[in-house]
């Protein structure tokens, strides 16, 4: 069970970055 | 309302300007880039050897949100871990077991987003040593990162042609270090002076005087109450002549859970109990503990953009709307209950008592200084409590309801606040310059498509992870099981609970039963978004400022320092606040004030 937890954790991680990823898209285009 | 009442709340108000504003001059000089001299110089630069850091090195918003979010994530294994070995590792004396993968993840999560959203009772399952190397260390971890962030954002508007915003480890130490150690070591020993504990002793057994037979809700194996047909728990008769008093080291706790506006008591009493909050005067200054970094960064702030005017005129919006909530919710507890006063009850302040809502209340605190601190807690993002939340009237608990709702910046959390509220106020000068056809400005910034498209992530967020949330949880089996209440107040039990989570309050409403698989993980999945997906819209925005050049007012500039500027930025934050949740509210804490009175 540790383990789904710490890759949920991973997830929110790489989520937050793909946001940060597209924000920055986002400035580039503008 | 009282006229102690007034006195306090004025006195209040009065005492935390005139500590904040020398304290805010000490913070603008940590926020600048220059090195530091000294002793205290020398182990910072210690620090950025040992950690390989290049201090001197300016960040692009990206590289400051890459190197937060990573060291954040970092944070929250290392919480779930120590949570999840507690049982073998030092300071145990009660031997508490290993803590639920669920309620680790959650509280992993909770600890690192400020949030200090507690499923579980720390004085039933936490070792010393979680509780001080988990949940301590990130109490000042995750204040840091408010505080960096707000740096970040004010830099945004100081800096002219700038790539980069500062740099994330400097600031985070410097947070650290400079700010709130210092000022925790004072307050722990403050504390420490009134009465609060400071030990690593084993519980201490006490023999009561009478034997106490109480009524205990029987769990199922996953720790769900269980319930009787009718609906209502299930209870065993247990007499006990025995109580165990929880020890620990607290005073040094407490002193960070209130100055980061952290909140996650040592004890699942939180501030209401005796040792962690015994007296009056601890009370007072907990309170101003929790609005006190707050207030020093909006000064900090117009010194840092050089215009004072600027971080009062942030400080003033922030002001109105905390007095004129703070009037509500004392006003609204010192009414009383209606139906306790139709059964012949004496309600009435007088010299022999403190009248009023006394439900869930400490008599050594009484009405006013427990709802200010409601006020206080929820306005700043803290959640501490020293009153149950969920025994106010309904009018009472709305107040720190709808405060959370409003995105936790009335003073708001450590940074968080201020950066929360300066979106607010670049959302007022672009709403200003629709009606006038101009460019929107604020603090010499040219407000223009980029900073307005993540100006509505960040309005937005939190809303939709409220909303969603308790959508979620009232729809589903798992969500229902864990209300106690029936009909508007278990509503309003989800809603208190999502809004504390997703804003990163962590106080409850209690009477939801969210120590459960269910919760852990929604509330778990708020808490990070409710916190990450804000900061970096923040972020991007303080980047993007930063590139900008600096314009000079002229006379078609509006003046963001006067009165106009602060009613139009109240009006923004409280007409989004009411738009977004009075629909929500309406059936919660609304319709229950309205069937209190209709049935009294």
């Amino acid at each position: 069970m540790d383990i789904v937890y710490v890759l949920i954790m991973v997830g929110f991680l790489l989520f937050t970055l793909a946001l940060v990823a597209g924000c920055a898209a986002l400035e580039r285009k503008k | 309302m009282t006229a102690q009442a007034g006195l306090t709340i004025g006195l209040f108000v009065i005492v935390l300007i005139a500590i904040a504003y020398p304290l805010a001059i000490y913070i603008a000089r940590i926020a600048d880039a220059a090195a530091i001299r000294g002793v205290a110089g020398s182990v910072e630069r210690l620090l950025y050897r040992a950690a390989g850091v290049n201090s001197r090195r300016d960040m692009s918003w990206t590289q400051y949100a890459i190197a937060l979010l990573l060291f954040n994530a970092l944070g929250a294994l290392v919480v779930f871990a120590i949570q999840r070995l507690q049982f073998w590792l030092p300071l145990n004396p009660q031997a508490f077991v290993n803590v639920s993968p669920d309620s680790s993840f959650n509280s992993a999560v909770s600890f690192v987003t400020n949030t200090n959203w507690q499923g579980y009772g720390g004085e039933s399952t936490m070792s010393y040593f979680t509780q001080m190397v988990a949940f301590a260390v990130q109490n000042f971890l995750s204040a840091a990162t408010g505080i960096s962030v707000a740096f970040a954002l004010i830099r945004g508007f100081a800096l002219r042609s700038a790539e980069g915003i500062g740099n994330f480890w400097v600031d985070m130490t410097r947070s650290t270090i400079y700010i709130l150690l210092p000022l925790s070591t004072i307050l722990a020993v403050v504390f420490m002076g009134q009465g609060v504990i400071q030990n690593f002793d084993a519980y201490k057994q006490a023999t009561t005087l009478e034997s106490l037979t109480y009524a205990n809700p029987k769990l199922d194996a996953s720790g769900v109450p269980l319930k009787d047909a009718q609906g209502n728990p299930v209870t065993e008769s247990l007499t006990t002549q025995t109580q165990s008093l929880a020890m620990g080291p607290v005073a040094s706790q407490e002193a960070i859970k209130m100055l980061g506006t952290n909140g996650g008591g040592f004890f699942n009493a939180n501030s209401s109990h005796p040792f962690e909050n015994p007296t009056p005067l601890s009370n007072f200054f907990q309170m101003l503990a929790m609005f006190l970094i707050p207030a020093a960064l909006c000064f900090a702030f117009g010194r840092m953009v050089g215009d004072s005017r600027q971080g009062w005129a942030v400080l003033g919006a922030m002001t109105v709307i905390f007095l004129f909530m703070a009037v509500i919710a004392t006003w609204a507890e010192q009414q009383g209950n209606p139906a306790i006063a139709a059964l012949g009850v004496d309600q009435t302040h007088s010299a022999l008592q403190a009248g009023g809502n006394m439900e869930g209340k400490e008599t050594r605190f009484g009405i006013v200084a427990s709802a200010l601190f409601a006020t206080i807690t929820t306005a700043a993002s803290c959640g501490a409590i020293n009153a149950v939340h969920d025994s106010l009237t309904p009018l009472g608990g709305l107040v720190p309801m709808w405060l959370i709702q409003l995105g936790e910046v009335v003073f708001g959390g450590v940074g968080s606040g201020l950066y929360g509220m300066l979106i607010f106020a670049i959302m007022a000068v672009f709403i200003a310059g629709l009606m006038i056809g101009r460019t929107p400005e604020y603090i010499g910034k040219k407000i223009e498509s980029f900073q307005m498209k993540m100006t509505a992530i960040v309005i937005l967020v939190t809303p939709f992870l409220v909303l969603v949330g308790a959508a979620i949880a009232v729809m589903t089996e798992s969500g229902r099981l864990g209300i106690f209440n029936p009909g508007a107040h278990g509503f309003s039990e989800v809603l208190y609970a999502l809004s504390s989570a997703a804003n990163n309050n962590g106080s409850a409403f209690a009477g939801l039963s969210a120590n459960t698989p269910f919760y852990n993980s929604l509330l778990a999945v708020v808490m990070w978004f409710g916190r990450f997906a804000f900061i970096v819209p923040v972020l991007a925005i303080a980047g993007s400022l930063a590139k900008k050049k600096r314009i000079e007012p002229t006379a078609g500039t509006l003046p963001t320092h006067g009165p106009l500027f602060v009613a139009l930025l109240v009006g923004t934050v409280v007409l989004v606040g009411a738009l977004t949740y009075v629909p929500a509210l309406a059936l919660g804490p609304v319709i229950e004030h309205l069937q209190l009175y209709a049935i009294h």
